[in-house]
């Protein structure tokens, strides 16, 4: 499989083992990613929320560069997602906008022409290699690991523009869980929010967002979460010691990347996907994978 | 094909606040009936199971806003959500519990009147008719399917996790983008949404996944109205914050979150940061100097040509 690789900003920066992992990964399932280096970050939700022109622009270009390689996008990024695909979209319904578009990108002799799909890592293992498959290729089961989901936003909603999972009550995370050989655990925030989004902004009130999280998850009885999204790894990893002083109690959950997880049952090693990146300690999860193994 | 079942189970919560000293749940086994809504299942528990149980409704269909309750953990209009054969049926969330499922919308709702809500003019057109056109009118026309049910307000994790009470809630700012969306409208409505701490939206879409007429809250009131303190308030801190997030993808074409700290909240802030700054630098997480990325010269040029456009 060919995928025009855009890690996102996060991926290159506060999260790296999310970019090793996923190029890990990439390896052993035979995915051939091209990373997209020349492109701009998607603008998180400042920059559409300031200004509409450059937001969808930018991401005009990120696809047209994806469409010069003939192929898809591959993030590993919710929020790259959704910025990616809603432009996408709302460039292909709009033929007005989309010249208007094209005008500023001709100025870097660039032209989008809507012809790449932009996908998430997680729909590509369900949706285009399929449980079978990927089922067959799980050679370290991870049993007795009882992992909590978490979807987060930007990867469910808005559902029609997204429209893989139910945004009410998501399956596909859970489903991969269990395809690993892991137990999904069952809570309520699953689909809720991080609060990644206003935490440079208002901090106390995204702590306050993500410690709920943690707490349903710890609650639940779970020994790691799994996301698919750095930004909210963000929230939940390094600021997850914050996150338990704003609440007064104690959290001690390791937060795992979504390839960093498929990794383990793929049969690599911690440190080919970087496991010790994390900040939360990874050590008991292994432990227990290695103790079942 | 599915077979119907022949009964639905509605585990429904009960509360009294002036008599109880918690709420408790009743389940009710209720004949279901074809294309059964939550409201038929009230109604027949009301009707039929001798209890008086507290619930609200007027219309029926979908247009007085009132029969807002929260169905198996997703806030919904009772007269509009299909019966599931089972259900636990509890009161909007975010707001205090008067009986059973009738909830007090009233903090919310004078939220909503300090929004002004009407349109603001400082004298009247001058000839008649006024030109109005459908393209002119469309972001606020939008917005005029709203039934004030205040279902997205319910649904609002600002509110629910984190009790921000500041926060108007989507619903009140739903109000306030109809008019100053509106091309005749003249009022300080940048000013307005800056009081209801609009900046304190997470951008998560629940308002928009369960807005009962399909209003994108998110998309077409709240980030709209964001751009208006963009342009309107550029001294504002969120705004500000904003542009130098901008700002740094116009210079590396990518974002160096330690750039950005120490950008948008000084030096003094950012040191207060330290031992997470340390953490997060011992795992390879930060990254002292900023790298460019390779097509930084056309990222630069394209921001230059969306200036001069606009």
């Amino acid at each position: 499989m060919k995928f025009a690789y855009f890690p996102g900003c996060s991926a290159k920066t506060t999260c790296p083992e999310l970019d090793q992992a996923m190029q890990a990964v990439a390896k052993t399932m035979d995915f051939d990613l091209w990373e997209i280096e020349a492109a701009a970050c998607t603008g998180a939700r400042q920059l559409r929320d300031s200004n509409e022109e450059l937001f969808l622009t930018l991401n005009a270009r990120t696809l047209a560069l994806a469409e010069q390689l003939e192929r898809n996008v591959l993030t590993v990024c919710a929020t790259c997602l959704l910025n990616l695909t809603e432009v996408n979209e709302t460039l292909r319904r709009n033929p007005d906008l989309r010249k208007k578009i094209n005008r500023n990108l001709s100025e870097v002799g660039l032209e989008y022409q809507g012809s790449s799909d932009v996908t998430h890592l997680l729909w590509v293992l369900l949706r285009d290699i399929g449980v079978e498959e990927l089922g067959r290729r799980i050679v370290r089961p991870l049993h007795g690991l009882r992992v909590a989901p978490y979807y987060g936003c930007h990867i469910l909603r808005p559902k029609d523009v997204l429209g893989f999972d139910d945004p009410d009550s998501p399956t596909s995370l859970d489903t991969l869980i269990r395809l690993l050989g892991a137990e999904p655990v069952s809570y309520d925030g699953k689909m809720r929010c991080c609060g990644f989004h206003i935490l440079m902004s208002k901090e106390d009130v995204a702590l306050k967002i993500s410690g709920r999280r943690l707490t349903e998850a710890r609650d639940g009885g779970s020994d790691c979460i799994v996301t698919t999204c750095p930004l909210c790894h963000t929230s939940l990893d390094p600021y997850q010691r914050a996150a338990a002083s704003k609440l007064g109690t104690k959290f001690n959950l390791p937060i795992i990347h979504l390839p960093q997880l498929l990794g383990l049952g793929l049969g690599l090693d911690p440190q080919e996907l970087k496991l010790d990146g994390n900040v939360v300690s990874t050590a008991p999860v292994l432990e227990k994978i290695l103790r079942s193994a | 094909m599915k077979s119907s079942p022949e009964f639905v189970s509605a585990k429904i919560y009960r509360y009294d606040p002036t008599v109880e000293s918690s709420p408790r749940y009743e389940i009710f086994e209720v004949p279901y009936e074809r294309q059964m809504r939550v409201l038929d299942v009230l109604d027949y528990v009301a009707e039929n199971c001798g209890v008086g149980i507290g619930y609200r409704w007027f219309c029926g269909v979908k247009r007085c806003g009132m029969c807002g309750v929260k169905v198996n953990g997703k806030p919904v209009l009772a007269c509009w959500e299909k019966a599931m054969p089972s259900m636990v049926i509890e009161p909007l969330p975010n707001m205090p519990v008067i009986r059973d499922l009738v909830v007090d919308r009233s903090a919310f709702e004078r939220a909503t009147l300090a929004m002004n809500p009407c349109l603001e003019r400082k004298k009247p057109h001058e000839a008649f008719p006024e030109p109005l056109t459908h393209k002119d009118f469309a972001d606020a026309f939008k917005l005029m399917n709203c039934i004030e049910c205040y279902v997205c307000t319910a649904a609002c994790p600002v509110l629910a996790d984190a009790d921000h009470r500041d926060f108007a809630g989507p619903a009140s700012f739903v109000q306030l983008a109809k008019v100053a969306l509106h091309p005749k409208d003249e009022g300080n409505r940048v000013a307005r949404a800056l009081k209801g701490d609009i900046y304190a939206c997470v951008s998560c879409y629940q308002c928009s996944n369960v807005c009962p007429v399909g209003i994108n809250v998110l998309e077409d009131a709240i980030e709209k109205l964001k751009r208006q303190c963009a342009t309107q308030a550029p001294l504002n801190r969120e705004v500000r914050e904003g542009q130098i997030f901008s700002d740094i993808i116009k210079e590396f074409g990518r974002v160096h979150p330690p750039t950005l700290m120490r950008r948008a909240k000084g030096l003094l802030q950012s040191i207060s940061k330290f031992f997470l700054v340390v953490t997060m630098y011992r795992k390879g997480k930060v990254q002292r100097r900023p790298q460019t990325v390779e097509g930084i010269d056309d990222i630069r040029k394209l921001f230059e040509v969306v200036e001069k456009s606009r």
